[in-house]
């Protein structure tokens, strides 16, 4: 086994260090960067796993999404152009009123570490700033995060917005965040919530038919 | 108006006994309702948020008719936390000023924040309209992961001259005019503040309304993680400097326990209450193993010294604790309230059982979307399976309310009183 092959496990097992060594020793003899890629998403997939185990828990979440980061940090420019097609394109942003972001950035770290284009318009979104952005990309998912209860009144604003726009048909929209639940979705109006950011990202991948 | 004021002080010590049947355990005529209602209380007396943190007497009218209308057991009034860190800093100096300085925020509202200029807080009327809940986030950690040693070396000469200054931009400059007025104005403010507040606990008193928490308790690493450096930061300082987050927790250890005890006995004198609050945040992100590592134990240190002290730990844990619940188990028999958010109940009451107070409630999106109906079929279904034979305590996430409909509070406090009776 070469030391790229190692990679996945060292991601999973959070090994921040040894994660970058072994990236940087790939590139600099010439592996291909998409290998890497494909190897860090492997690792991406165990830490799902063990998440769904409840061995890890959202702390190890955002450490390996860290990592993750950190390796695409390496990548990125080794790659000429990214020319495989992403999973899917969401739009996702802390709604009006909000301006919290640890749960949305944990969210985008796994939505891009599972394939997607992410594109994220910030925090206190409001939703005129979703329905450009919805026009101009053309996702497939938009994503609203709140850790507030207040937010869930401003989600529900978003979500009818977006209806009265004529955006709504073939869009999937997935609320998230620290007070979401069932009664909150059904209020909004959303077609799925998650409390949790890897519970979330399986919906979306769901959704695309990654899964 | 003597026979009022008389019956208004019998409600209060009625629901004071009916509390801590209830935290130990024992039968009582029925199952309490105690809330951190902060923002209701604003919203249903007609007052802007904005009012709410800068007008301390439009907001004591606001939560005493909120009380006297609702009649609930207990509420909290509580408001933000700006000037923790500045108190904390002054924990060596003298602990007793440290205190009033931490809890100026916590009680006194909106002022501190306008003196100090903190960059923890975004304000109703200030950074926010004046109907926005006031909002705390750290954008960049206040000390940074190469500072830790100097921290561990020498914390509150380090907090005074390096972090203070970061945090509230009056204090940038320690010796310049615009420091030194600032913490002057503080220092009066606070001096107008204390008898406002006593007056506050009387009139509170009145209309017969105990507080759900009047008293503090912080634990380290959600101290350190929400005051000093920044939330997801510290998460990855887990894994990379776990030796240094731990020797953090065991020197703020202490230092917390005093800041429970001493605002728990200022508490217990003004307002007969033996609960102390004790937030716990990190939990719902922390795995067993990495939550019995650094958060836990350090928690515990002070939940048992507490309980030493003769107070009540009332453990907030918010988010999700359906992962930790045996670490309930290990804390002596009868003498916490184990505060569920979004906890599943039913589960924490099979682990639980009899064996410690158990408060929790019902989810605030249904008192924000819901119907009156669903409101009173989701009461009577949590009280059908967690108020048991005592030990239950009906309560609602920390903070979550602001938003509800009135007529679905309404019917919520109906659905306890009816199918709560024991």
């Amino acid at each position: 086994m070469n030391k790229l092959d190692e990679l996945a496990d060292t991601l999973a097992n959070l090994d921040e260090e040894k994660a970058i060594a072994i990236t940087k020793e790939s590139l600099e003899s010439g592996v291909d960067p998409m290998k890497i890629l494909d190897m860090c998403r492997k690792g991406i997939v165990i830490v799902g796993d063990r998440f769904e185990k409840e061995e890890y828990f959202l702390s190890e979440m955002i450490m390996a999404a860290e990592i993750f980061k950190q390796v695409m940090n390496l990548v990125k420019p080794k790659l000429k152009k990214i020319t495989e097609k992403p999973l899917g394109k969401i739009v996702i942003g802390t709604v009006q009123g909000d301006v919290h972001d640890i749960g949305k950035n944990i969210v985008i770290s796994l939505l891009e570490a599972s394939g997607f284009e992410v594109h994220d318009i910030g925090i206190d979104a409001p939703p005129e700033k979703f329905l450009s952005s919805i026009k101009e990309f053309k996702p497939e998912i938009v994503g609203m995060s709140c850790l507030l209860t207040l937010s869930i009144k401003s989600m529900k604003r978003t979500v009818e917005a977006i209806e009265k726009s004529n955006l709504r048909d073939n869009l999937k929209i997935i609320i998230g965040g620290g007070r979401v639940d069932k009664d909150a979705c059904d209020y909004v109006k959303a077609d799925a919530y998650s409390d949790s950011a890897p519970k979330g990202v399986e919906i979306c991948k769901k959704w695309v038919g990654g899964v | 108006m003597s026979k009022t004021e008389k019956s208004g002080e019998d409600l209060y010590n009625e629901k004071i006994e009916r509390l801590e049947a209830a935290t130990k355990v024992e039968k009582t005529d029925r199952v309490p309702i105690a809330v951190s209602t902060t923002y209701f209380p604003a919203k249903y007396a007609g007052i802007s948020y904005e009012q709410m943190f800068y007008d301390n007497e439009k907001y004591s009218e606001a939560v005493t008719k909120f009380a006297r209308d609702f009649n609930w057991d207990a509420i909290s009034s509580l408001r933000s936390f700006e000037s923790v860190t500045l108190g904390l800093t002054l924990a060596a100096f003298d602990p007793s000023i440290a205190i009033d300085v931490a809890t100026f925020s916590v009680l006194g509202g909106g002022i501190s924040h306008d003196i100090l200029g903190d960059k923890y807080s975004l304000m109703p009327g200030r950074e926010l309209s004046e109907n926005t809940e006031s909002q705390f986030v750290i954008k960049e950690p206040f000390i940074n992961i190469d500072e830790y040693d100097l921290f561990l070396e020498n914390p509150f000469e380090f907090l005074a001259e390096t972090i203070i200054p970061r945090i509230y931009k009056n204090l940038e400059k320690l010796n310049s005019p615009n420091a030194i007025g600032s913490l002057i104005k503080l220092g009066s403010e606070l001096g107008l503040f204390k008898p406002k507040l006593l007056e506050f606990i009387r009139k509170m008193k009145d209309v017969g309304c105990p507080p759900w928490y009047c008293a503090l308790a912080p634990n380290p690493l959600d101290t350190f993680g929400a005051f000093l450096r920044n939330f997801d930061t510290l998460m990855l300082d887990l894994y990379r400097v776990p030796d240094k987050v731990k020797k953090i927790c065991e020197l703020l250890t202490p230092v917390l326990t005093e800041v429970g005890k001493a605002t728990g006995k200022i508490s217990l004198e003004a307002t007969g209450s033996r609960r102390v609050f004790c937030p716990v945040w990190y939990s719902t992100y922390l795995s067993p193993k990495m939550y019995r590592e650094f958060h836990w134990p350090y928690l515990k240190s002070i939940i048992l010294s507490l309980i030493d002290a003769g107070f009540t730990p009332l453990l907030s844990l918010q988010g999700s604790y359906d992962h930790l619940l045996e670490t309930i188990l290990e804390l002596p028999e009868k003498k916490v309230i184990a505060w569920f958010d979004k906890t599943n109940l039913r589960k924490a009451k099979d682990v639980i059982g009899n064996y410690q107070c158990i408060a929790g409630g019902i989810s605030p999106s249904i008192l924000i979307g819901g119907t009156e109906n669903k409101v009173k079929e989701e009461v009577k279904n949590i009280m059908n399976d967690v108020k048991s034979e005592g030990g239950f305590i009906f309560t609602l996430p920390f903070n979550s309310i602001g938003d509800a409909k009135v007529e679905n509070v309404k019917a919520m406090t109906k659905a306890v009183l009816e199918y709560g009776k024991y």
